[in-house]
C-alpha cells in the first residue's frame, strides 16, 4: 500500500535542545486514509503538521507521496499538499475572497474563467458561496475559516493537513465540513480537540502526548479516554 | 473607525468610474497636491479647490472625514514645533519664512492624507487587485501594494481586537493599571505581529505565493468616456501644478 505520509523517528526542537517538541515520532498515513491527530494544548500537534509540510527543520525522515522531504523536493511536495492553518487570516492573501480561493488554480496554470468557476463551486460547497466578491475582513471568523479551507481544497491535493478545521464552525458548518472531507479521496491528517468531529470524519486516531505518539488505533473511546486521563491543570 | 471601514465607504459620483480610473485619479491629485509650491497663491488655490472637489466627488462620509482630518492634524501638527530651528537660506530672522516652511509641510501632509482617504473611500477593498491590474503596473509593484494593503488591514484588525480587550480588561480603571497595560502593549503587540508574520510567510511558502501569480491576465478593455475624461483631467491637473506651479 502506498503511503501519503510517513514520519520515521522525527524529532523537532525549538531553540536547540532546550525545548524539544517532538521526540522520535513514527506515524504513517495511507493514501486516502483519514487520521485524527488528538492531543492536549502544547502537545505538538501543530508542530507535527508544520514538519510534515517541510516548514520546520527536523531530525528523522519524512516522506510525502513517495518523495523524501528535503530542500530539493520541498516545492514539489508542497504542490500536492492542502494546508489549513488554525488562524485562517494567516493564509488569506487577497482582498477579494474569490481571488484568494482561485489563487491555487491560477498558480497551476488553470485558465482564469475556469479557475474562478471552480473556486466559486468550492465556496458554495462549504456554504460561503455568497461571499465570493466580499473582502475577508467583512466575514466572520468561521466564514474566514471556510474560505481558507476552500483555498486548501480547491486544487484537489493528495494530502490534506488540517489544523483545528472545526474550531470556529457552527454545528451545520461542522456537518458540511465533515461531509465534504468524507467525500474527498485525499489522505488527511487532522489536528483537533473535537472528538465528535474527528469521529465523524476519521476511522483512525493518533494521540500525541509530550511530543510522542501515545496511542494510535481505531478505538475512539480509548483515544478520548486517553485524553481525559492525561488531562491535568498546571 | 478601522482601516478596512474606510475602503469603499464613499457614495459620490466617483463610484461610477472604473476602479483603475479612481485609483489613477487619486494618484494624480495626490501628486498635484504635494507638488504645489507655496510661493504661488494661484497654484495653492487650485490645489485647495482640487482637494475640496475630490473629497466631494468621492462622497466620503463627513464624520469619517472629520476623524481622519483630526488624526492627520495630530500626526503633522508637531512639525510646527520645529519652526525655531528651520533654516531659511540666510534669512533666519524672518519668522514668517520659517512658519511658511513648516506650515507648508504640515498642510501638505494633511492634504495628502485627505486625498488618500477620499480616494480609498471610493474603492472597495476587493476592487484593489483589479484596479492595480487595470493600471498595468509592473507585477512586483502590484503585489507589493496589494500585500501592504492586505497586511495593514490584518494588523489593524488585530490591533482593534487588542484595544477592545484592553478596554474590557479595565485599562481605564485607575491610572496605575492603565499605565501598566499601556507599557506592556508594544511588547505584546510586537510579539503578536512577529508570530503572525512567521505564520503568514509559512502560508505563502506553502501556497506558492509569488509575483507571477498575481491578478488575472486580461485584455485591455476600452474605458468609458467618463473614465477617460476624469483620468485626463486629473493628469492635466498634476502636470500643470508640477510643471508650472509658480504661475
Amino acid at each position: 500500500m502506498q503511503h501519503a505520509l510517513i514520519l520515521e523517528n522525527v524529532s523537532i526542537g525549538y531553540g536547540g535542545e532546550h525545548r524539544t517538541v517532538l521526540r522520535g515520532v513514527n506515524l504513517a498515513v495511507a493514501a486516502g486514509e483519514r487520521v485524527a491527530l488528538l492531543g492536549l494544548n502544547g502537545s505538538g500537534k501543530t508542530t507535527l503538521l508544520y514538519a510534515a509540510a517541510g516548514l520546520l527543520p527536523h531530525e528523522g525522515t519524512i516522506s510525502v507521496c513517495g518523495l523524501t522531504l528535503d530542500k530539493r523536493n520541498a516545492r514539489t511536495i508542497r504542490d500536492g499538499i492542502g494546508f489549513l492553518f488554525s488562524i485562517p487570516e494567516d493564509q488569506i492573501f487577497f482582498p477579494r475572497i474569490i481571488d484568494d480561493t482561485a489563487f491555487g488554480l491560477r498558480r497551476r496554470g488553470v485558465p482564469e474563467k475556469n479557475a474562478v468557476e471552480r473556486a466559486q463551486k468550492k465556496l458554495e460547497r462549504l456554504g460561503v458561496g455568497h461571499a465570493g466578491n466580499l473582502s475577508p475582513f467583512h466575514c466572520s471568523h468561521g466564514q474566514r475559516q471556510r474560505v481558507a479551507l476552500a483555498g486548501a481544497l480547491v486544487g484537489n491535493p493528495r494530502l490534506l493537513l488540517l489544523d483545528e478545521p472545526s474550531s470556529s464552525l457552527d454545528p451545520p458548518g461542522k456537518k458540511t465540513l465533515a461531509d465534504t472531507l468524507c467525500s474527498l479521496g485525499a489522505a488527511m491528517l487532522i489536528a483537533t480537540h473535537d472528538i465528535v468531529f474527528a469521529q465523524s470524519v476519521c476511522k483512525r486516531f493518533a494521540v500525541i502526548e509530550e511530543g510522542r505518539i501515545a496511542y494510535d488505533g481505531t478505538d475512539v473511546s480509548r483515544a478520548s479516554g486517553f485524553l481525559e486521563s492525561t488531562r491535568r491543570l498546571p | 473607525m478601522s482601516f478596512i471601514e474606510i475602503w469603499g465607504c464613499g457614495n459620490g459620483p466617483m463610484m461610477r468610474l472604473e476602479p483603475q480610473t479612481r485609483l489613477f485619479c487619486t494618484a494624480m491629485i495626490f501628486i498635484g497636491t504635494l507638488a504645489v509650491r507655496r510661493q504661488s497663491p494661484i497654484a495653492v488655490l487650485a490645489a485647495c479647490a482640487a482637494l475640496v472637489l475630490w473629497v466631494v466627488l468621492s462622497g466620503v462620509p463627513l464624520r469619517m472625514l472629520g476623524t481622519v482630518a483630526l488624526a492627520a492634524l495630530a500626526i503633522f501638527a508637531p512639525v510646527l514645533l520645529l519652526t525655531p530651528w528651520v533654516e531659511t537660506g540666510g534669512r533666519n530672522d524672518y519668522w514668517a519664512g520659517r512658519w511658511s516652511i513648516t506650515g507648508t509641510i504640515a498642510a501638505k501632509g494633511v492634504a495628502g492624507v485627505l486625498v488618500s482617504v477620499a480616494g480609498i473611500s471610493s474603492i472597495r477593498f476587493g476592487e484593489l487587485p483589479a484596479a492595480l491590474c487595470g493600471l498595468r503596473l509592473p507585477k512586483t509593484a502590484s503585489v507589493l501594494i496589494c500585500q501592504i494593503a492586505q497586511q495593514t488591514a490584518t494588523l489593524t484588525d488585530e490591533t482593534m481586537r487588542m484595544v477592545r480587550a484592553m478596554s474590557v480588561r479595565g485599562v481605564s480603571c485607575g491610572l496605575r493599571g492603565g499605565v501598566r497595560v499601556l507599557a506592556a502593549m508594544p511588547v505584546v503587540w510586537l510579539v503578536r505581529i512577529l508570530g503572525r508574520a512567521e505564520r503568514t510567510s509559512a502560508a505563502m511558502i506553502l501556497r506558492g505565493y509569488d509575483c507571477d501569480t498575481f491578478g488575472a491576465e486580461t485584455g485591455a478593455p476600452r474605458l468609458p468616456d467618463r473614465c477617460a475624461a476624469a483620468a485626463s483631467a486629473a493628469f492635466m491637473f498634476a502636470m500643470v501644478i508640477a510643471r508650472w506651479g509658480r504661475f
